[in-house]
């Protein structure tokens, strides 16, 4: 028999895309679903829900808007975890189309110090997407081939084990981030501790989006983290090549005009810090 | 730091032994090679010489007090210089968020090899930026422990680094070479005929401010068994905004080595 397991979904105000995605969600029976939402959410959301999914078993979590968090997603997403019944949690995004292979994830969770199991997911890809998605496919299967180390990325789509999960995670260090709420979990998994994740390199899930990295102020982002870290003009040139991703180099760009020693402090950064305690989004944005 | 005496058939020694040295001192300016000089001797020749927070195993014990019992999430050193205090919190507390800076290059160079293992973030930037930036990242938001140990040849940064610290929320702040009343077995450092003292640090840290509770040790005779008493540097600790916490805190028996200081 299964062991009993919950669904949390945080959704802002994506009617079109839940009404696409949450029958899949439902075709995979969880034994409860909890909808995290702002307090002035759109009402069609729940009566979607209701018209999909048993009402017994549907729950909606309001989160306040002066909640003291600066990321909302991560706030909505911790606080689904906190109320869901069951200690197996599985957390998607709104956009999430889900395929049965998910359920995968679901034996592994609390064996072993597994307290989180991630999954790869295909995207809405475009011609430059698509491209760039093999290319990495390819790249990883050499990485692992030559270092039996591949990607392991966290995206969006992924198991927690709820008493394991309080454990790695800092409530009061998660609220500081202003972005990138799968960041800080692989960010935090990367330092010394008991418990470990788990990465299941099958797909679990279409997302109806494209992807983040093409955003402009993503390329910018790393391009200006390039510069930081002093990395040579020559592999910035290979990397926005190689990714299709040219405003990398304007970033590359921007990180040089930057003073000293913010260069110099951000070169010491991971990319992980970087990307979640600066507000590089509202920043990089203008 | 004891230095050591620069003479010729030294660092003749010194280079024949390390090749790398040998080269690196044809190639960099005196005062770079005079600094490596001391980085390798300290290696070489008696590692254990500067012990991590001067050796005093009741500040070692505090800070681990202080950790433990408020919940300290970020260590933040100023003056890195070889990391051995860094070293010693890398291996005692290995859930702490830990950063150092240094601002000369050799010592931040070595600091950096010699602790990559367990990768606290080390900044190569004078304190007061490297703090103001640290608080611009949100680093400093949860409470850290500062150990001010930063000092360099005429800068003495301790003020800027105080301002900077005071535009925290709350924190706990050591002022290590510290002048201790009271004590003259506590040495103390001095600039520019400025003692390190309650009254340097008082144009920061202002006398009557109730936000702040300034402790300063006090060891009874038997606080140094078994070890010997030897050569001791005085310090201060700094409690900001932490008043209710502070009065349970100094209810425990090693608070007994140190005095409140009442402004």
């Amino acid at each position: 028999m299964r062991e009993s397991w919950s669904l949390v979904i945080p959704i802002l105000d994506e009617v079109d895309l839940f009404k696409q995605a949450f029958p899949s969600c439902v075709a995979l029976c969880p034994d409860e679903v909890l909808l995290c939402l702002n307090e002035d959410y759109p009402r069609e959301i729940v009566a979607v829900a209701r018209a999909l999914y048993d009402e017994d078993r549907l729950r909606i979590v309001t989160i306040p808007r002066d909640n003291g968090w600066r990321f909302p997603q991560a706030c909505a997403r911790v606080e689904g975890f906190k109320r869901a019944e069951n200690d197996r949690i599985l957390n998607i995004d709104v956009d999430n189309i889900l395929y049965p292979s998910i359920l995968k994830g679901l034996e592994h969770l609390g064996q072993k110090n597994v307290a989180l199991v991630s999954f790869r997911k295909d995207i809405t890809y475009t011609v430059s997407s698509r491209l760039r998605e093999k290319s990495h496919r390819l790249q990883n299967s050499l990485a692992a081939y030559c270092f039996q180390k591949g990607a392991d990325p966290i995206m969006g789509a992924y198991w927690i084990y709820r008493p394991y999960y309080f454990d790695v995670i800092d409530e009061d260090e998660y609220r500081l981030i202003y972005n990138g709420s799968d960041t800080y979990l692989y960010w935090k998994f990367q330092q010394p501790g008991q418990y470990r994740r788990l990465y299941l390199d099958e797909s679990c899930c279409r997302s109806l989006r494209h992807e983040n990295e093409g955003l402009t102020w993503r390329q910018l982002e790393v391009g200006l983290y390039h510069a930081c870290r002093k990395v040579p003009l020559r592999h910035v040139i290979r990397y926005s090549l190689l990714n299709l991703f040219p405003l990398v180099l304007k970033g590359y760009y921007m990180g040089l005009q930057l003073p000293d020693h913010v260069r110099r402090f951000i070169g010491a950064l991971s990319y992980e810090e970087f990307l979640m305690f600066n507000d590089n989004k509202r920043w990089l944005s203008r | 730091m004891r230095q050591y005496p620069l003479m010729f058939s030294e660092w003749a020694k010194t280079m024949l032994k390390h090749p790398s040295f040998l080269l690196y001192a044809l190639t960099h300016s005196f005062q770079s090679v005079k600094h490596r000089y001391i980085i390798l001797r300290s290696l070489t020749a008696d590692a254990s010489y500067t012990p991590p927070f001067h050796g005093d195993v009741i500040l070692q014990s505090l800070i681990a007090e202080i950790i433990e019992f408020f919940g300290v999430s970020t260590f933040f050193e100023t003056g890195t210089y070889l990391g051995e205090s860094l070293n010693y919190v890398c291996e005692h507390f290995e859930k702490l968020r830990i950063m150092s800076c240094e601002v000369d290059e050799t010592y931040y160079e070595y600091a950096s090899r010699r602790l990559a293992k367990c990768k606290p973030k080390l900044f190569n930037l004078s304190s007061p930026i490297a703090l103001r930036l640290a608080r611009h990242f949100s680093m400093l938001e949860l409470l850290t422990l500062f150990y001010l140990d930063a000092h360099w040849e005429n800068y003495w940064p301790l003020l800027d680094e105080l301002r900077e610290i005071r535009q925290l929320k709350h924190a706990i702040v050591i002022v290590d070479d510290f002048k201790v009343p009271d004590h003259p077995e506590l040495g103390y450092d001095s600039y520019g005929g400025n003692e390190n003292s309650l009254s340097y640090i008082a144009e920061v840290l202002k006398p009557g401010d109730e936000s702040l509770i300034i402790v300063l040790p006090h060891y009874r005779e038997d606080a140094y068994w078994p070890e010997p008493k030897r050569d001791m540097r005085g310090y201060a600790i700094v409690f900001v905004n932490l008043q209710e916490r502070f009065r349970q805190f100094s209810e425990r028996d090693l608070m007994r080595n140190f005095m409140v200081v009442k402004r």
